[in-house]
């Protein structure tokens, strides 16, 4: 339970207080500390510096506990590899855990190709040279293919090749759950944690977010659809770092509409990936706030024959871009750049 | 004759002016004062002598809480209306001696009028992947200069809503940082100051930078107010914090907000204590917001400062960052003291940079 909701009275605080507010209708955490002293002092009839004494006990009761970038760097320095060798060295080996990656591109791109990459790495077992943990895949286009997963692993994992008990392993430690719409989705996830502790898992795809963002709300409904989609963010983040997981999520493509909204996006640094194919004036779906919740961002672009996978936005990567293929072993990249 | 009339007239009205109304009272001490016929501070000391013992019996109050009203009557109406008053030469003198947080891009430092001031609140606006974060860590990294290089020397405390810290990031930047500030020793020619400089340097490493950041991950709003609510508290216990970053502002306002009404009442609450932080402890406050599409009547969409008309008012200094053409550009919009300027800077491997002329026509 988030520390908002906390009730008053659980926590180290005047308890006489916490009672003569409740009676008052102000419960929670929250209700105290959106409350001004003064508020308060009307609210239970006690002095100021009461009131005052109050507020910062329940502030400190609730306060996150620092920790220095220090300690940080020791416990984050983990990586979960997406299975595409050049770009997991470029990302400085693979998806940080406890971060958002997504990966957009027009259809056809090989976007879910990837995840299913990313998926076998984490759930191959360490004596196979995966991740040894679990997945949680999200298939909310109902285009996951468990054949292609073991296709892709044994494509990987030459151990896997011959032995149908490991892939099977493999295929078990594979959640797939299909919502049937965002606001399932964000009830879904605000009750993970116990499928995360259960199975172990170090790895939860979405393909895709947009799907379900444009399914459930039309035009009209744009600011629903931008707070589920806040709030979805929100919480997979919360589990990103609360349990050590990376966060892969699926985006897809929109046209951009006249020059001002092609103004608008080119400035989102999708301008800068996505933004070469500015002349089919595609952008990345789902807006700037969705933008803002991603921690690196990968365009898979098709032109012509070539494709190419660019990192357009990540906190520790450059803007780089090189050519791949999609063979029988997924996404490949033919030579370093 | 009126015993009172010998008073100065001039600085009367406002001692009268303090109703007992406008004392943070709890209502029932309130209504007992009123029942007794108190209406203002000036009564406490017409009729009661400023002594609790005798606004206690006047009033039917207990000694506490008659004691607890005239302090808050003493603090409302402090009296002097020039207490606590300094004259401009004082306030310029406190300006100049203002230790300033470099950006370690010098065109930016430039229209910030030398880097990010102590004492206010400068906000960092832009679209994702401009560089806001980058901005943040780069700072956090550069409060650690030690005082023989004109820096802070000090502590920063960095809170992360959005989760977007990343601690080898800011390992990269504080090894560049340590890397630059031995090749100004190397270059000084002065040996004085040279000595001054290596000594700062012993034992200057990019570990001691990063231990020397704090980190508060927030993930909602509660959290944000609690830690605002908790950090004074933190500041007074680590002397050194001369820099808050909050990374960003906009993210939990974004979305955890359905009644407009209460998130306009918690900004604002959250940028009193913002200045009081940076006022009272003389930190320098570096905020982040987001950018949103506002469609326009006339004309194309634009992009600006998420958090609405009112939220603007809250910081000292706004800086923009944005693109022109393939290059990220910092443009300063508001500040009560610098012109509006623009400033070019890039994101290199080791932080936020100048611009360096690639092609020689341009120079």
């Amino acid at each position: 339970m988030s520390a908002a909701k906390l009730p008053l009275d659980r926590l180290r605080v005047d308890l006489d207080l916490a009672a003569k507010l409740e009676s008052r209708g102000c419960r929670t955490v929250e209700d105290a500390l959106h409350r001004a002293p003064l508020d308060v002092v009307e609210l239970a009839d006690c002095s100021h510096a009461r009131a005052r004494e109050f507020l910062l006990d329940v502030a400190r009761a609730v306060a996150p506990t620092p920790t220095t970038a220090r300690n940080v760097l020791e416990r984050t320095s983990l990586r979960l590899r997406t299975g595409v060798a050049t770009l997991d060295d470029a990302l400085g080996g693979g998806m940080r855990v406890g971060s958002l990656t997504e990966i957009v591109g027009k259809a056809g791109a090989g976007k879910t190709q990837l995840c299913l990459g990313a998926c076998a790495c984490a759930a191959a077992s360490a004596s196979d040279g995966g991740a040894d943990g679990g997945v949680i895949y999200i298939d909310a286009e109902r285009k996951f293919s468990g054949e292609r997963l073991i296709e892709i692993a044994r494509g990987k994992f030459a151990t896997l090749r011959a032995d149908e008990t490991a892939a099977r392993a493999l295929a078990r430690r594979v959640q797939v759950i299909t919502p049937m719409s965002l606001s399932d989705l964000v009830k879904r996830l605000d009750a993970l944690e116990e499928a995360i502790i259960d199975h172990k898992v170090r790895l939860v795809i979405i393909d895709s977010v947009a799907h379900l963002a444009r399914g459930e709300f039309g035009r009209e409904r744009v600011v629903q659809r931008q707070s589920a989609l806040g709030a979805a963010a929100a919480t997979l983040k919360r589990h990103a770092e609360k349990h050590g997981l990376a966060v892969l999520a699926v985006n897809q493509v929109t046209t951009r509409i006249g020059s001002a909204a092609r103004h608008a996006s080119d400035e989102t640094g999708a301008g800068e990936g996505v933004g070469a194919e500015e002349s089919s004036g595609i952008t990345a779906a789902l807006g700037t706030k969705w933008a803002h919740c991603v921690n690196t961002r990968i365009a898979l672009e098709v032109r012509d024959d070539r494709r190419s996978i660019k990192i357009v936005k990540s906190p520790i990567a450059p803007l780089t871009s090189f050519d791949y293929t999609i063979g029988a072993h997924g996404i490949e990249c033919a030579t370093k750049p | 004759m009126d015993p009172s009339s010998h008073r100065n007239p001039e600085t009367e009205w406002f001692q009268d002016s303090h109703a007992l109304v406008s004392l943070p009272l709890a209502p029932s001490v309130r209504s007992k004062l009123q029942i007794a016929g108190f209406r203002s501070t000036r009564d406490f000391i017409r009729i009661a002598k400023n002594s609790a013992s005798v606004l206690a019996r006047e009033s039917g109050l207990t000694l506490e809480e008659a004691n607890d009203a005239l302090k808050a009557a003493r603090h409302g109406g402090e009296g002097a209306a020039l207490k606590g008053a300094r004259s401009a030469a004082e306030v310029l003198e406190d300006e100049r001696r203002r230790p300033r947080t470099v950006t370690c891009c010098e065109a930016l430092d430039d229209v910030l009028g030398g880097g990010i001031g102590s004492g206010e609140i400068t906000e960092f606006c832009g679209c994702p992947g401009v560089g806001k974060t980058q901005m943040c860590t780069q700072v956090c990294v550069s409060a650690s200069t030690p005082e023989a290089f004109g820096g802070t020397d000090g502590e920063a405390v960095y809170v992360d809503t959005e989760g977007s810290f990343m601690a080898e990031r800011a390992m990269d930047v504080a090894s560049a940082l340590v890397e630059h500030l031995r090749r100004m020793e190397a270059c000084e020619s002065d040996s004085e100051r040279r000595t001054e400089m290596k000594a700062a340097l012993e034992g200057y490493t990019a570990e001691k930078i990063l231990s020397g950041i704090h980190l508060f991950r927030c993930h909602e709003v509660t959290e944000l107010l609690a830690v605002l609510e908790t950090l004074g508290e933190f500041i007074a216990e680590h002397p050194r914090v001369r820099l808050v970053v909050i990374d960003s502002v906009a993210f939990h306002f974004r979305q955890d907000f359905q009644d407009m009404a209460l998130r306009t009442t918690i900004l604002s609450k959250m940028t009193n204590r913002l200045m009081s932080i940076a006022t009272s402890r003389d930190v320098a406050v570096v905020t982040v917001n987001q950018v949103t599409v506002k469609p326009q009547q006339d004309g194309p969409a634009r992009l600006v400062p998420a958090l609405g008309e009112s939220y603007a008012h809250a910081c000292t200094t706004r800086v923009i960052l944005s693109w022109e053409n393939d290059e990220r550009v910092a443009f300063v919009t508001k500040s009560p003291r610098l012109p509006q300027a623009k400033a070019k800077y890039t994101i290199t491997a080791g932080g936020i940079r100048d611009v360096r002329r690639r092609r020689p026509r341009d120079e």
